[in-house]
């Protein structure tokens, strides 16, 4: 079980939740296994849970042995706001059938503007 | 599954392209469908080295990262501009050259995320075996997703004292970022150095696999990234060292 190691960084983070999505930075924060969620997630693009699962358990180096804390995992990404779990009409450009299963998302946010003095920049009428 | 290679430096100079190149170039002639994205979106300059111009007729990556086509669109098939007979295919997804188009990335930014998946859509929609990101030198936001996203990391360092710190920190990140596979690549080392050498040093230093260390080739300078170094010379000992550098990728 890895609800400790899950629960203690859940709790560790609870006051940096991330409406508008998280940075790539924000994933240097993230313990082993959220971090191989993440970067399947990122990887492979939006899943449902079983699919994620699937995912998962072909990695030749899984730390999801045993994929029982998964959903307790992904609803503390999800309420972190890290990542999104909503309904979709296909996934991965195949159409699923009359009430597809909800896939999950990263939630990347937006790169800010370059610090390069925007002023600058504009000076130069480019 | 695809792979996912990110080719990365720390600093720009180190031949990050032209080992980007060269590593489509090999798999293409393994018979791998290969796709290469220019994420160096402030200094691109890989299209240089499969001939094409700094103004396609079409869309490039900065057209999608806008939201004005989709990004299949902005992939060229340039396998034939490596060699006629390749078994595989080379796609090239190339970033503006454009002094505006470089400004309105730097003023405006752009959605990562959007980014992200376009790397997803290429492999899906061109059926790829491989998907090599040829990263911006130094970290930045972009370039950490490249690394979360990768199979493999490829670091690209010469030997130089700036090198090899920067090295560290970007090995200290792919660490922290759980990438499963960091090769580091040994590029233009001096003839005076010893090649096996410099391998102990650096794997020591960094306590990863050094899978390559490229000599300084008169050759590849005189070519001057006016194509891919491997298929032009293929009898040169640094196409061999090559070859046993996508071995490793590849096993």
């Amino acid at each position: 079980m890895r609800d400790a190691e899950i629960q203690g960084w859940l709790s560790q983070h609870k006051n940096q939740r991330r409406p508008q999505g998280i940075t790539a930075l924000d994933m240097l924060e993230l313990s082993p296994t959220l971090n191989q969620i993440m970067r399947v997630l990122l990887a492979h693009g939006p899943m449902t849970l079983t699919q994620l699962q699937a995912t998962l358990a072909a990695l030749p180096d899984t730390l999801w042995l045993d994929d029982s804390d998964l959903p307790y995992a992904l609803k503390g990404l999800v309420e972190q706001g890290w990542i999104l779990h909503e309904a979709t009409d296909s996934v991965h450009g195949v159409a699923d059938s009359a009430k597809p299963e909800p896939v999950y998302r990263v939630n990347l946010r937006t790169r800010a503007r370059s610090s390069a003095a925007t002023g600058r920049l504009e000076a130069l009428d480019l | 599954m695809a792979r996912i290679i990110s080719v990365h430096s720390y600093r720009g100079g180190t031949g990050k392209s032209n080992t980007s190149a060269n590593l489509a170039a090999m798999m293409a002639v393994r018979g791998q469908r290969v796709g290469i994205v220019d994420t160096d979106i402030m200094s691109p300059g890989i299209h240089v080295l499969f001939g094409m111009s700094e103004d396609p007729a079409g869309p490039v990556l900065n057209d999608y990262l806008w939201g004005k086509c989709e990004i299949k669109d902005a992939a060229y098939d340039v396998t034939a501009t490596v060699a006629g007979n390749l078994p595989g295919k080379i796609f090239l997804v190339p970033a503006s050259v454009q002094a505006n188009n470089i400004a309105r990335v730097l003023r405006e930014g752009y959605d990562v995320g959007l980014l992200n998946d376009g790397f997803n859509a290429l492999i899906r929609d061109l059926k790829l075996d491989t998907l090599i990101i040829d990263t911006h030198p130094g970290l930045n936001e972009e370039t950490l997703l490249s690394i979360a996203i990768s199979d493999v990391l490829l670091i690209v360092l010469r030997p130089d004292l700036q090198d090899y710190q920067g090295t560290g920190v970007t090995a200290q990140v792919a660490r922290k970022l759980s990438v499963p596979l960091l090769l580091l690549v040994v590029n233009k080392c001096p003839p005076s150095l010893d090649v096996e050498a410099v391998r102990k040093r650096v794997q020591e230093a960094y306590n990863a696999e050094v899978a390559a260390v490229f000599p300084h080739s008169d050759e590849i300078m005189t070519l001057a990234s006016g194509g891919v170094f491997t298929v032009k010379f293929p009898d040169l000992p640094v196409t061999a060292t090559f070859k046993h550098l996508v071995d490793r990728i590849l096993q």
